[in-house]
């Protein structure tokens, strides 16, 4: 059997902006899409896209969906419109794992990139985008050490205490992570604050 | 305070949000300690900590990180397809129940830490955040309002807990912090 990821790099190169837009596009469209065999079809070429681009695995994120896509089917059914419930489902489906297959396709760094193009509108009325994309860099970096310091509080908790680690260890944590905030902006500031950089 | 410093404070309290969402799940003893998502708790935090605005700064972050495309969310959930599912209306209703939350709790300086905090907590977290997330439940899967609301219902005993526990916690950062 051949592989059936043809389009795999092709569909990484698109630029990210193009891919938003398309997404964009296509989750409206879907929003409008009625009847049980239109939405059969979508559903089919949503699969489809996402076998030919080798991004299937986003089909795994209707997993935690399941649950709520059990119960409006059932809450259809219930109310005598099974066809308005299968319907439903679909629709989600295909959205949910078209988005996907947009994340599963472009880096975090070339999302980044694109966020940084649609603010330069702003940048250009003189308002200072640098402090949002410092902002998300941050926390993409303190969010796995803030994750790790969680463990180490359960840790020194269980080190002595006979008891299960509980929500009193929020208030050590939160503590922390403002200390840490202080440390930053000291960091930041000696660092010369937010100077756009010019081309 | 400086933009230094509400920019870092505000990252790291998006970065907490998401480490939330990476940890085990939160025990409670006194109710026979179930597990609770202790994401929607630091919605909570964030207003009672950072105040309406920063708070919903720190949000906003953390929702354009886990849009980005980092599996942040709880259960390791990210990428654009978290916006497109069921649950959307109380992703956009998270900012604006912080600012709610903020506001209430600024507007009870008088009253009670606890007290402040759990009005605040309840008005916010609660109220405001289903009244966003029922009707993008109910939108995205075509049930009628009400039986929306049913299936969201279960888990507002877990959100009243989370009220206390994010009073609770915020009066205790404060009596160990000067938060400006």
């Amino acid at each position: 059997m051949g592989r059936l990821n043809l389009l795999e790099p092709a569909a990484r190169r698109l630029p990210a902006g193009l891919k938003l837009l398309l997404l964009a596009v296509a989750s409206i469209a879907l929003f409008r899409l009625d009847g049980l065999a239109p939405l059969a079809a979508a559903v089919a070429a949503v699969l489809l896209l996402a076998a030919v681009t080798g991004s299937l695995g986003a089909v795994r994120q209707l997993r935690p969906l399941l649950t709520v896509i059990v119960l409006s089917f059932a809450a259809h059914a219930l109310l005598g419109d099974w066809r308005l419930g299968l319907a439903v489902c679909l629709r989600i489906a295909a959205l949910v794992t078209l988005a996907g297959i947009v994340s599963a396709l472009t880096p975090l760094s070339d999302m980044l990139a694109a966020l940084d193009r649609g603010m330069s509108p702003l940048r250009r009325l003189g308002v200072p985008t640098r402090p949002v994309a410092v902002a998300i860099a941050m926390t993409l970096r303190f969010a796995p050490l803030l994750a790790e310091r969680w463990r180490a509080l359960g840790d020194s908790w269980r080190t002595r205490s006979p008891r299960r680690p509980h929500w009193r260890l929020l208030t050590p944590f939160v503590i922390g992570a403002m200390d840490d905030a202080d440390r930053a902006a000291d960091a930041l500031h000696a660092r010369g604050g937010f100077v756009e950089k010019r081309p | 305070m400086t933009l230094q410093s509400s920019v870092a404070r505000i990252a790291l309290f998006a970065a907490l949000i998401a480490a939330l969402g990476l940890v085990p799940q939160i025990t409670i003893p006194f109710a026979g300690g179930v597990p609770i998502t202790a994401q929607t708790l630091g919605i909570m935090l964030a207003g009672l900590i950072l105040g309406p605005w920063r708070g919903a700064a720190a949000v906003l972050v953390f929702l354009a990180v886990v849009a980005l495309g980092a599996p942040l969310l709880a259960g390791g959930r990210g990428g654009l397809g978290v916006f497109a599912g069921p649950t959307v209306g109380f992703l956009i209703g998270w900012p604006i129940a912080t600012i709610v939350v903020g506001l209430v709790y600024r507007a009870m300086p008088e009253a009670r830490p606890i007290l402040a905090g759990v009005t605040a907590s309840v008005v916010g977290g609660i109220l405001t955040l289903y009244a966003f997330g029922i009707p993008g439940l109910s939108l995205v899967t075509e049930m009628p309002l009400a039986k929306a609301a049913a299936v969201v219902g279960v888990f507002i005993p877990g959100d009243i807990l989370k009220a206390f526990i994010a009073a609770a916690v915020a009066r205790e950062v404060r009596r160990a912090r000067v938060l400006a």
